[in-house]
């Protein structure tokens, strides 16, 4: 008996400690401190020149840092620069800052558990219809090898905008990878959709997938590279030919955003497997917030992109949605193109039609079941005011501001309030919710954009409109109106526009580069969705294969759709030259032949739209490129400030005796051989900038002569001021004397050059800074 | 950038303006912006929006993420910190 008690507490000993110990294993990775810890970003410049292995400082502090903690190490790069994710204590991201190879360190935040979390799908509005696609020179093969690569939210594959119809065989060169996932797999890439890839976000496991459940990485993704699909449109609106800037082109995706955003980290690792994938080009319609964009070297946007134009591939970013006050730019290092936002000539038009049987002319997206012919009652909101509300609320249709009795069944007439925070859609439902059958809301402020409100009538109309309307309505004892449902129109003029929201220059970066560089449409645009939403569409209407979308996010994938063109025509140009074909190729006037407007009716400036529209033959065959190096790049981290032991760091390509040059200073930044031209004057009296040129035409032997367009008080002169080209000379180069008497500016002064032969025109557009 | 940083002058028992496009002297639409909402947590800024604005669709960006540069007047952007507390001016688009 003694024995066996013996054995038994010796068992049951043996069995607590067992436990005890599980159950520290089990909570020891919630209480290990080191799993605890924040991620942080290590970019440590240039990847090894080998590209199969590690840099050795590289792999010394991977040692380190996975001996502390074998789990630390969330992302490794090492195709297209060097670098690492890890999970480090503050002390130890200090530690590392400071050791050689490392560029910088920042933080990449694991998020604490949040209990907002609200992503809803958007209320999508108005019809796009994608312009033409570019016109190629050569009709040869309609096949491109080619690979756009796209970071955004994903791709909706089952979309016919990704058919691979007619497409040959996917390029052998071709490293990308089509990742699975539960709703995912490898029959969802084809000749068209050539990779896919998803970066995992700890904050969202769900999205652990290519597939978008957005849109927003759809649309963009089929504007750049979508094929040709008839009869797309948003029920009706905006119908035509949905097709991508370059529908030949192939496309590779890199889901890098989720609901919170799109994470650091991720969008680095997307860069580093895109270059090593092989892209051609890149687009980001991502942006930071303006006045919160990370430093050069914090910015994985900045960073990622550096890495990939040292490699030749184009990448193209959206300039942001925070205008129009200036300096809103983003993504505005000199070796991204930049893409602002433009309108097009179409509109969406709701009208209302009075008793009277006056008709005028309203915007907005509606599918009204009204009829068309003006029966219905017509109320203006201040004499349906409810008893305890203020008239100005009732007269603007405030919340619990109208008398249901008096609303009910009636098309309701409300004044809208550049002071308010109402939105129309927000008075959609407030009529609704009184009993009201319809809205007219007089006001100027809605701007370009056509908002969707689905099956309730609606029109907006401006303030002179809105006085017709009230007036018909005293002039009879029974006003009655009807709202059509919207149509299409097109060759609204005037277009181009830069609409209100598109982020203006001059760049924060610095004013001595003229950013944006490029617009392209951004507004009302048509283009693929996701196959599983049922936003925005009317009653019994199933979900919308295209849907219409505005933003900086739409103007970027034209100019990457367009550049996938130019790389298909030229496939041996550099991306420096791919950019300054499509900016100096660009136009600045619009369909009434005027200069092109802001849409508050200003002359816009290369602030508002850099070199100005796209144009989608032109950039094809330029005539002559500027093209800007690696060193110009290094040289402009110099001039900005970076030290040197950094510069070197970040660029593999750097020759072992590259230094700053001496006085590197802010000014000579205007040096950099970059497509336009921008420089400060205040305080000089004369400025000299040198630019080079290369004839890129057909014609070895050719003559470039050029044409100034000063502004007033300034003087200009070009040395020379003719090129001769030959067979063995490809490249030249000029210098440009900005001369004055005015000691110093009032305000930013604009003006261009322009070299033209026969054949050839090449603009660039100059900024005198004050 | 200047101006979103901007906040306007407090007029006893008024609220505060909504637009500060007034400020800009411009003939845009009205973007709304809600300046008193910096430092306060997520969750009390969308309510307060939400009160204001029925139909928003809000959007929580925590630190060290980009967004999307698609423009929807019908969303609002809260941009957090670590602590989940709004960072900057929460505006439209």
């Amino acid at each position: 008996m003694k024995d066996n008690t013996l054995l038994l507490h010796l068992f049951y000993t043996l069995l607590l400690f067992l436990g005890a110990s599980s159950s520290s294993v089990e909570n020891g990775s919630n209480n290990d401190p080191n799993n605890q810890n924040e991620v942080y970003i290590v970019y440590m410049g240039a990847a090894d020149s080998s590209n199969s292995s590690l840099r050795n400082d590289h792999a010394h502090l991977l040692n380190l840092v996975l001996r502390r903690n074998e789990k630390a190490l969330v992302r490794n790069y090492k195709h297209g620069f060097s670098g690492f994710a890890a999970r480090l204590s503050k002390e130890e991201a200090t530690s590392i800052a400071q050791k050689p190879g490392v560029v910088s360190v920042f933080p990449d935040p694991i998020l604490k558990l949040y209990t907002t979390r609200s992503w809803e799908f958007l209320k999508y509005q108005s019809h796009v219809k994608i312009d033409n696609k570019p016109n190629t020179v050569s009709n040869s093969s309609s096949t491109s090898d080619v690979v756009v690569g796209i970071l955004d939210t994903g791709i909706w594959p089952e979309s016919a905008s990704f058919s691979d119809e007619g497409m040959g065989p996917i390029p052998s060169r071709w490293k990308g990878t089509c990742m699975k996932a539960q709703d995912f797999n490898s029959s969802n890439c084809n000749r068209k959709l050539v990779g896919a890839r998803y970066y995992s976000d700890p904050n969202e496991e769900d999205e652990s997938t290519p597939r978008d459940s957005f849109g927003h990485g759809t649309h963009v993704a089929s504007t750049a590279v979508g094929a040709a699909v008839e009869n797309a449109s948003f029920y009706g609106l905006g119908e035509g030919t949905a097709e991508g800037g370059s529908p030949d082109s192939r496309l590779a995706v890199y889901k890098v955003c989720s609901s919170f955003g799109c994470r650091g980290s991720a969008i680095l690792a997307a860069f580093d497997d895109a270059i090593s994938d092989g892209v051609d080009i890149l687009s980001l319609s991502l942006g930071a917030s303006p006045g919160f964009a990370p430093d050069l070297t914090t910015d994985p946007i900045a960073i990622g992109a550096f890495h990939a134009v040292e490699r030749g591939i184009v990448v193209v970013c959206a300039a942001g949605n925070a205008g129009p006050s200036p300096n809103t730019v983003v993504n505005d290092a000199p070796w991204i193109l930049t893409v602002a936002a433009s309108t097009i000539d179409r509109e969406f038009q709701s009208s209302v039609v009075l008793g009277s049987t006056k008709t005028l002319m309203g915007k907005g997206i509606n599918f009204s079941p009204l009829s068309n012919s003006p029966r219905y009652p017509l109320i203006y909101a201040e004499s349906a005011k409810a008893d305890t509300a203020d008239l100005a609320d009732a007269r603007q249709c405030h919340s619990d501001s109208l008398d249901a009795n008096r609303i009910k069944g009636k098309i309701v007439v409300c004044n809208g309030n550049k002071d308010e925070a109402y939105t129309t859609a927000d008075k959609v439902e407030i009529v609704k919710g009184a009993g009201g059958i319809g809205l007219v809301h007089i006001t100027d402020d809605e701007g370009t954009i056509a908002s969707n409100y689905v099956d309730f009538p609606t029109s907006l109309i401006s303030s002179k409109d809105g006085a017709i309307v009230i007036q018909y309505i005293n002039s009879t004892s029974n006003p009655v109106a009807t709202v059509l449902p919207t149509v299409t129109v097109l060759e609204y003029k005037p277009a181009p526009m830069v609409p209100y929201f598109s982020s203006r220059g001059p760049s924060m970066l610095s004013s001595n580069i003229l950013k944006p560089d490029i617009a392209a449409p951004g507004v009302n645009i048509l283009a693929a969705w996701i196959g599983n939403s049922a936003e925005g569409a009317p009653k019994g209407r199933k979900p919308s294969p295209y849907k219409l979308e505005s933003g900086t996010s739409m103007a970027t994938p034209h100019v990457s759709g367009l550049a996938s063109t130019v790389k298909t025509q030229n496939p041996t140009w550099s991306a420096s030259a791919i950019k300054s074909a499509i900016m100096t190729t660009a136009i600045q006037n619009d369909n009434l032949k005027a200069p092109i407007t802001t849409d508050s009716e200003s002359v816009a400036t290369p602030y508002d739209y850099g070199a100005g529209e796209i144009t989608t033959s032109e950039p094809l065959q330029p005539g002559l490129v500027y093209e800007t190096s690696t060193i110009d790049y290094l040289n402009f981290l110099c001039y900005v400030g970076l030290n040197i032991t950094s510069v070197k760091v970040i660029s593999r390509t750097v020759p072992d005796n590259f230094s700053c040059p001496k006085d590197s200073s802010s000014d000579l930044i205007s040096n950099i051989n970059y497509p336009s031209i921008a420089v400060n004057f205040t305080g000089k009296g004369i400025v000299n900038v040198s630019r080079t040129v290369t004839n890129v035409g057909e014609e070895d032997e050719t003559i470039y002569s050029s044409i100034v367009n000063a502004p007033s008080g300034i003087k200009v002169t070009l040395t020379p001021d003719k090129l001769q080209f030959t067979k063995s000379t490809k490249k030249l180069s000029y210098q440009v004397i900005f001369s004055s008497t005015l000691i110093s500016l009032k305000e930013d002064l604009f003006g261009s050059i322009t070299w033209s032969n026969s054949k050839y025109t090449v603009r660039s557009p100059f900024v005198l800074t004050k | 950038m200047a101006e979103e940083k901007q906040e306007h002058q407090k007029q006893p028992n008024e609220p505060l303006p909504r637009s500060y496009n007034q400020l800009l002297g411009t003939n845009n639409p009205t973007k709304t912006s809600w300046p008193e909402l910096v430092g306060v947590t997520a969750e009390e800024a969308e309510k307060k929006i939400k009160e204001e604005m029925s139909g928003v669709e809000i959007q929580v960006v925590p630190p060290g993420y980009f967004v999307t540069a698609d423009f929807k007047p019908q969303r609002v952007r809260l941009y957090v910190d670590e602590s989940n507390k709004v960072t900057r001016t929460p505006g439209i688009g």
